[in-house]
């Protein structure tokens, strides 16, 4: 690797950050090229670490040294009493989220030159999505848990700052309880925060309990790979009945930051931020720091908890992560198949691809439990991460597109643009054939190993006799080709709504205007083509990226190159996924694609699916349950502690204190006659009582 | 020499009447003819502590003589404003110039 | 009773007479005159008390230069008010004779028990000089205070003067344009 690789891929990013507000001075071309540079430079740090990974071991490439092997470790101490440190680790796990956060980031700054264009908030844009790829790489570079935090609170405060950042805008907005759309965009931003403030709250419990545990253990680390080898911490745990709660909380923090069940409500409102922005932070890389969270404490907890023999903490953390993962995939699945706008639909699509990816690495800990081996689901974990991080990227930015030729939201007022926009429309195919899973795409094959691992776990759990978590592999693996199905739909839905059906009314009304809907620029479309290219061939990857994950860790046996083709397509899941694609294919191909039956028709004339249809739009009630019970109530909680409390109490107190001072002053200030003699009356007193003082003090 | 306390006695004296006149009179150059009993008063007080029976005490006559420098300077700026005060006001009575009350 | 009992006690009554006189004549000029009456006789009170230096310093400072700032000053500001009969009764002069009295009355208690009965108390002992130091000495050790040990103040207070002098004439300048 490049000498101080791992300090520089998210070091360079955040000084291009500090420096944008410099070379915006110089002039708006040095500012955005800069901008973009930096990210790109960064990325290139993050490259060349991937070599040492294959290799085993971190060669300087300067210098020809060898500096250790995988997993690799640089740090400072900063307090070392407290075992507060800060450093940076090489290992799989983190050198490819950190690919993938700098490769997409600078991928989607080069989008933005074209995109935003013209903006005049754009050195806030550059400052704050530099600042947010370094923060990004930081989190996942991290080699211990204080550091992954800041890391994680800079990606959530980059977030807000990026979801409100169109908060000036004087449209009116599309919800009535805000006046104009900048309000709106300032809400969603701030929504996004908090909600994920309840999961980072949790987080930082969990945090500060492991460490004060450390801490009582004699030993006081946040770093992971010490937290992997002392297991007194959670002995101690274990003894004050703390390790499960602490764990779940742990869990908590992806839960907000990934946007899962219970708090997935911020994702479909951060789409009010610019196109770009959802594409990085939403699709590629913000919402998988959970997973990669988890996927970084999964192989501590299996391995500390094997040591003290207390697996049922395990069996717990798994359980949840999979029974999670796998309904927010259900659930967020159907609010996608009735959604209005396109950002939307692609939103909850997020939310129910990182349900899969937790699903699988919930029955990665569920088979660790059983059998003692967690590779199968992390591996399906992770490699549905990389594939995922490609072509949600992918749709997002042709989805950017879009808006950007169309200017409208709403999927209804488009259409017909498969003429207009012919590159657009095949990456944008490319991008949602491979979200559904269609083979021989690269989506196919990393869901095609999330059920694998889910029917493995199943029939494991069987052979080792466990009924409870042998009947939950199949429920789950059951929910995912469901959602599956649903994917499918919405998929060929959102396709054939924009590019198939006929030129919409507000279409029309544009071209008669002479707003003619053109393909995007080259600086626009070359970013989706690269996209599009690694989503065909991504499948492509898996041997490579087997080796490459598995690096460093003992026992498991790599496949062979064609083994592994062979093996997930000749699995049993193959002909669920069939069964899947039936089922939600059809349907999707004569309500959209061929328009044979007309979807409003089929609603009025269904009740049932009409009643299903508005349940699904109102997003399951929760969003409302939400503002109207949590919010709501916080408010008028508030009002009546301030009507009670602060004014009735501390107000009158403060008002009295400042009428006895008053009162004071103006009875006391008739001394001030201005007649000197009165002053040296005064004095003379003041000689009196020295002298007295003498006399007989 | 009769004893200290005579002349200690009389400084008291000189003090309490400078602070009478300062107290009392309402001219204002009577009032800086006050300030003048005042450090006078205190001269004394300093030069007839230092005539000891052990000897004399140097540094209290040297602070004495720089003092009287000192108050000559600060009895010149008084009465120069006096004259000022004159000017502004017309009058030199105290009870006139009560800019500075409540 | 001996001649210098006699002396000295007339000097410090004559002190006292004069700075009574020097507050409560109604005309200034009387008033400026007893001062510097006063002035002599607290020179030669100190010239008693073996200070020559100061006795000298004080005649020319108090009974000359500031005498003639009095004067000026006098001769400026017109014929003074004095003596204008106040309407209303004076209520300061009540209060503070009376004060003064009280202090009075105590000190004198204080004093004349101590000469009597020869009390230790806060003013400190009763004391009899020796004989007549030399005057040669006198002179040497104040000297070598002033101008060594304690230049600095000799020359802060040099700086102090200086000071109110410019004050002096900056608070008599002309502004342009503008008179005073």
């Amino acid at each position: 690797m490049l000498p101080l690789a791992p300090w520089l891929c998210w070091g360079i990013p955040i000084i291009g950050a500090i420096l944008t507000p410099l070379l915006a001075k110089i002039g708006h071309k040095a500012r955005d090229y800069g901008a973009v540079l930096f990210s790109i430079v960064g990325f290139i740090f993050g490259l060349s670490m991937i070599p040492d990974i294959f290799a085993g071991q971190v060669v300087n490439w300067f210098t020809g040294k060898v500096l250790g092997s995988i997993p690799y470790e640089s740090k400072v101490m900063w307090i070392s009493k407290l075992g507060i440190e800060m450093g940076v680790l090489v290992d799989p796990l983190s050198v490819f989220m950190a690919n993938i956060a700098g490769g997409l980031g600078a991928l989607i700054m080069v989008y933005a030159l074209g995109y935003m264009h013209g903006d005049p908030d754009l050195t806030r844009y550059w400052f704050f999505k530099n600042f947010f790829i370094g923060g990004m790489v930081l989190l996942v570079i991290a080699n211990n848990l204080l550091q992954m935090f800041i890391g994680w609170e800079i990606v959530g405060l980059c977030s807000y700052a990026l979801i409100g950042f169109w908060h000036k805008k004087k449209e009116p907005s599309p919800v009535p309880d805000y006046k104009t759309e900048g309000e709106y965009n300032a809400m969603c931003g701030m929504k996004a925060f908090i909600t994920t403030r309840v999961g980072d709250v949790a987080l930082l419990i969990a945090i500060l309990t492991i460490y004060a545990s450390t801490l009582k253990a004699g030993h006081p680390t946040f770093n992971f790979l010490e937290l992997k080898e002392e297991v007194e911490w959670a002995r101690l745990l274990v003894a004050s009945g703390m390790l499960i709660p602490t764990v779940i909380l742990l869990f908590g923090g992806p839960i907000g930051k990934s946007a899962q069940f219970p708090l997935h409500v911020w994702l479909p409102e951060a789409m009010a931020g610019p196109t770009t922005v959802s594409a990085l932070i939403h699709a590629a890389t913000m919402v998988k720091a959970g997973v990669y969270l988890v996927a970084r404490v999964l192989p501590i907890f299996v391995e500390v908890f094997k040591v003290i023999n207390f697996a049922s903490a395990l069996y717990t953390f798994s359980m949840i992560v999979a029974c999670i993962g796998a309904f927010t995939a259900f659930l967020a699945a159907t609010m996608g198949m009735v959604a209005r706008e396109v950002k939307k639909v692609l939103a909850y699509s997020t939310i129910s691809q990182i349900g899969y990816m937790m699903l699988a690495l919930g029955i990665g800990g569920l088979i660790g439990y059983v059998a003692g081996e967690i590779a199968e689901g992390y591996y399906a974990g992770t490699f549905h991460l990389m594939s995922h991080a490609v072509f949600k990227a992918l749709l997002f930015l042709s989805a950017g597109a879009v808006l950007h030729a169309t200017e409208t939201k709403d999927m209804f007022e488009m259409g017909g643009l498969k003429q207009y926009m012919p590159i657009t429309y095949k990456c944008m195919l490319i991008g949602a054939l491979s979200l559904a899973g269609i083979p021989p795409l690269s989506g196919f094959w990393s869901k095609e190993t999330i059920f694998d691992a889910a029917w493995v776990l199943a029939h494991e759990a069987y052979d080792h006799g466990y009924t409870l978590i042998g009947t939950t592999g199949y429920i789950l693996l059951f929910l995912a080709v469901i959602t599956a199905a649903m994917t499918l739909f919405y998929s060929i839905r959102m396709i054939a709504i924009i590019f198939i059906w006929p030129e919409s009314e507000y279409l029309k009304e544009r071209e008669r205007k002479g707003e003619h809907v053109h393909e995007a620029p080259p600086v626009m479309w070359v970013p989706l083509a690269v996209l599009a290219a690694v989503s065909v061939i991504g499948g492509l990857f898996a041997p490579a990226f087997q080796v490459f994950m598995f690096k460093g860790w003992e026992g498991i046996e790599i496949h062979a190159t064609a083994e592994i083709f062979i093996k997930t397509v000749a699995s049993p899941t193959i002909f669920m996924t069939l069964g899947a694609f039936a089922l939600g294919g059809i349907p999707a191909y004569y309500f959209y694609w061929s328009r044979k039956i007309d979807p409003g028709e089929f609603l009025e004339k269904h009740g049932f699916f009409k009643a299903v249809h508005s349940f699904f739009y109102n997003r399951w009630y929760i969003n409302d349950f939400y503002m109207k019970v949590i919010v709501g109530g916080f408010i008028r909680l508030s009002n009546g502690i301030y009507k009670f409390f602060e004014q009735a109490i501390i107000d009158r107190f403060n008002y009295a204190l400042a009428w006895v001072v008053r009162s004071f002053s103006q009875a006391f200030r008739k001394t001030h006659t201005g007649d000197s003699n009165y002053n040296m009356i005064a004095v003379m007193l003041g000689v009196i009582a020295i002298l007295l003082l003498l006399l007989f003090g | 020499m009769i004893g200290l306390n005579w002349y200690l006695g009389a400084s008291a004296i000189l003090y309490l009447v400078g602070l009478y006149c300062l107290a009392t009179k309402r001219n204002l150059i009577k009032m800086i003819i006050g300030i003048e009993i005042l450090i006078n008063a205190a001269h004394l007080n300093f030069i007839a502590l230092s005539t000891t029976a052990a000897g004399l005490d140097p540094l209290a006559r040297t602070y004495v003589i720089i003092s009287i420098g000192v108050g000559a300077g600060v009895i010149a700026l008084a009465l120069s404003l006096t004259l000022l005060v004159y000017r502004h006001y017309g009058t030199l009575d105290v009870r006139k110039m009560r800019r500075l009350k409540w | 009773m001996n001649s210098e009992f006699v002396v000295e006690v007339a000097l410090i009554a004559f002190l006292i007479i004069f700075a009574l006189l020097a507050v409560e004549l109604k005309k200034l000029a009387y008033a400026v005159v007893s001062l510097g009456l006063m002035s002599t006789v607290l020179s030669i009170i100190f010239y008693v008390l073996y200070a020559p230096y100061v006795a000298v310093i004080n005649l020319l400072v108090y009974a000359g230069a500031v005498i003639v700032l009095f004067l000026a000053v006098l001769s400026l500001t017109g014929p003074s008010e004095e003596g204008k009969k106040e309407k209303k009764y004076d209520v300061t002069a009540e209060i503070s004779g009376g004060v003064l009295f009280i202090i009075i009355a105590v000190i004198l208690v204080q004093v004349l028990i101590t000469s009597y009965i020869g009390l230790q108390f806060v003013y400190g002992k009763a004391l009899n000089l020796p004989e007549l130091v030399s005057f040669q000495d006198i002179l040497k050790n104040v000297a070598q205070s002033i101008w060594q040990i304690r230049v600095i103040d000799v020359l802060i207070q040099a700086m102090a003067l200086f000071v109110a002098g410019l004050g002096v004439a900056a608070l008599f300048r002309r502004e342009r344009g503008e008179k005073e």
